[in-house]
């Protein structure tokens, strides 16, 4: 199939409302540009267009579903909202906002949206722009606290058709506000679907944002996710990205530290079998002094999976008196799995402590035998390694509800 | 219990072991001696089940059935435990989960009934004592930052709580001041029974003092040269090695 002819599938847009502008911006770049090809160095190891051009053919609508999906909807929330291939369903949603959060489209910020349409602009966040119907804002309003998350659950159902959908979450947290939103990605159906996600999350002065992406895709699914953050001053945010299959994913989760004495801590795990393909690319922008940033990566890879992990930090010129930590640990269960590891620092000032690692290797034989000498059958003994190994990530989600689904998610992965 | 008939082993292709013969009966401790390099962790890891070492020939009988027909759980199931000379550390696993999950296991393998989360920690509580170790640390990650004297009394403490039939202490003496020493003897030793056995590996003859053997072995070579009683123990500390060495130096 031409480039041309795919995207215009992939570009799902109303005819017109108060995007147009953007959306027009934005598809004529695209248009230009096409979608990354493996010569495109940030998507060396994820070819996507291939795999589009190759085996999209038309897009279904938004037609009722095959099955009730209702039944696929876990409760983890008192505050649940759920999308279907990128939009609201008010029917499948439960929620009683608590006080200090609003919701509305993001029509109020088209600002926002237009702004990140650019010559440079990552070309799936434009393809988003390109599709962009009414999209989502979250307002968590100056110094509320909200104890319990908000969870968005995102079903890319291809149960009749293939099916592409361009999901748009804007979340703003005001100064000093308090909470978490966790984001939730699944399937429903045979037929290939390919997800194109863009969330930007916005840390006033002196916030403290958790947010918790949770991708447990089938393997007919394409997923491509942009996460653009801003963090000001004194603020700090959490970034959690787990991941437990899909056909390919691509993670883009860009932090940019604009205030001083922010910080932000990124931790991500992926549990990858058969041909999954899980790509993770971050980027962490110190821009201003005293701050700090901590990232933490781990894989479990088995069958003949593939994981990619890029992590770029930038320390610029100003930013003075900065901590920033990466790591990125990962096991391979079988020889054919693969891993592709990077970090890439940049530093231009030179009062800066910061750190970078790597592993990469085999559960460890001297603990397995440790295990078994103790009578514990082989199969359990690795589980139980696998389970602390991953904890080490999982243990971070504060929220109970949640932290018990993922491990769910994982007693499942890791058993089969 | 344990016959062990013409064992010979080797790792890389370097034979280690060549030719063990050794009987150990219900109720004895035995303890092996030797010089480094002479076998001994080697003889230990064999009988544990370590992949790594091939063993070339000779027969184990362990409580009747040929000890190479089991993998590692099962020899721990059937009653055989090894008190690691370097206890592994696992970070994420606390001793208490894993020693749960372990004497769940061996239950289940003796078609007994799993302890529930009250009876296991009775039951674990009771076993503490008799090595002196304290809760706050069985609640942490297995042996992780554990001092030298810590995870060999850890070590004691599963033995406790496994009941094992056989039990291989690998050098559990080194590292350990005279007060450790001390109590992860006295942990062993309260432990013994006329059902069980106990092989002591030791370099030295101070863990004997308060382990009395009831037959001391020298290995060296790859072979038990010697075979007496307590009183062999203590000719070993005064003259060393050398003599042994001088003996078999054909070997």
């Amino acid at each position: 199939m031409e480039m041309s002819d795919l995207l215009q599938r992939l570009i799902k847009a109303p005819e017109s409302d108060s995007f147009s502008t953007a959306r027009e911006a934005a598809s004529t770049i695209i248009k230009e540009r096409g979608l990354p090809s493996r010569k495109n160095e940030e998507y060396k190891y994820t070819n996507l267009s291939k795999i589009l051009e190759r085996n999209f053919g038309e897009f279904g609508g938004n037609e009722e579903s095959a099955t009730d999906l209702s039944a696929l909807i876990p409760d983890l929330s008192d505050n649940q909202l759920v999308f279907v291939n990128g939009i609201l369903s008010e029917e499948l949603s439960s929620y009683k906002l608590p006080e200090g959060i609003t919701i509305s489209t993001i029509e109020e910020s088209k600002e926002l949206v237009e702004q990140d349409v650019g010559a440079k602009s990552d070309e799936f966040l434009l393809l988003n722009t390109s599709s962009l119907n009414t999209g989502i804002t979250i307002n968590i309003a100056k110094s509320a606290l909200i104890e319990k998350p908000i969870v968005l659950i995102h079903i890319t159902d291809s149960s009749k058709n293939q099916a592409v959908a361009h999901p748009r979450v804007l979340i703003n947290g005001a100064e000093s506000a308090q909470a978490t939103i966790a984001e939730l990605f699944i399937g429903n159906g045979d037929a290939l679907s390919f997800t194109n996600a863009v969330t930007e999350i916005n840390c006033a002065a002196s916030s403290n944002l958790s947010y918790i992406k949770i991708g447990n895709e089938n393997g007919n699914q394409l997923h491509v996710g942009n996460t653009q953050v801003n963090v000001a001053e004194k603020a700090i945010f959490n970034a959690m990205t787990v991941n437990f299959g899909g056909k390919m994913v691509r993670n883009n989760l860009q932090i940019s530290l604009n205030g001083s004495h922010s910080e932000a801590n990124l931790d991500g795990l992926y549990v990858t079998d058969n041909k999954e393909h899980i790509d993770n690319h971050t980027v962490v922008d110190h821009k201003v002094p005293n701050c700090n940033s901590n990232e933490l990566y781990k894989g479990i890879m088995n069958g003949s999976s593939k994981g990619i992990f890029n992590g770029k930090i930038y320390v610029r010129q100003d930013a003075q008196v900065t901590n920033a930590f990466q790591s990125n640990k990962n096991i391979l269960l079988s020889d054919n799995a693969t891993i592709n590891t990077k970090p890439q620092l940049e530093i231009w000032a030179d009062d800066v402590k910061c750190s970078h690692g790597c592993t990469t290797g085999k559960l460890d034989k001297e603990q397995l035998f440790y295990l078994r000498a103790r009578g514990i059958g082989e199969h359990s003994a690795k589980l139980m390694l696998l389970d602390a190994y991953a904890n080490e990530v999982i243990e971070r989600i504060k929220d109970e509800n949640l932290r018990t689904y993922v491990q769910e998610i994982l007693h499942t992965k890791i058993d089969e | 219990m344990l016959k062990v008939k013409n064992l010979k082993a080797s790792i890389e292709g370097k034979e280690i072991l060549k030719g063990i013969n050794l009987e150990v009966k219900p109720g004895e401790v035995h303890a092996i001696m030797g010089p480094n390099g002479s076998g001994k962790s080697t003889l230990s890891a064999v009988l544990a089940g370590r992949e790594e070492y091939s063993v070339d020939s000779g027969t184990v009988e362990f409580l009747g059935s040929d000890i190479f027909d089991l993998s590692p759980e099962e020899r721990a199931r059937e009653g055989l435990f090894l008190a690691f000379q370097y206890p592994i550390e696992i970070p994420g696993v606390s001793t208490t989960n894993f020693m749960r999950a372990a004497v769940n296991q061996i239950r289940e393998h003796r078609g007994l009934p799993k302890l529930d989360a009250v009876q296991f920690l009775k039951v674990m509580k009771e076993r503490m004592k008799i090595v002196d170790i304290d809760q706050a640390l069985l609640k942490r990650s297995l042996n992780e930052g554990f001092s030298g004297g810590e995870k060999k009394r850890n070590e004691i403490f599963q033995m406790a709580m496994l009941e094992p039939k056989l039990s291989i202490l690998d050098e559990t003496d080194s590292g350990l001041d005279i007060d450790a020493l001390k109590i992860v003897a006295n942990g062993v030793n309260t432990l013994r029974s006329a059902d069980n056995a106990t092989i002591v590996i030791t370099h030295y003859q101070r863990l004997l003092d308060f382990i009395v053997p009831d037959f001391v072995h020298v290995l060296y070579n790859g072979q038990i040269v010697k075979t007496g009683t307590k009183e062999l123990a203590y000719e070993l500390e005064e003259r060393g090695y050398d003599w042994i060495k001088a003996e078999h130096a054909n070997v």
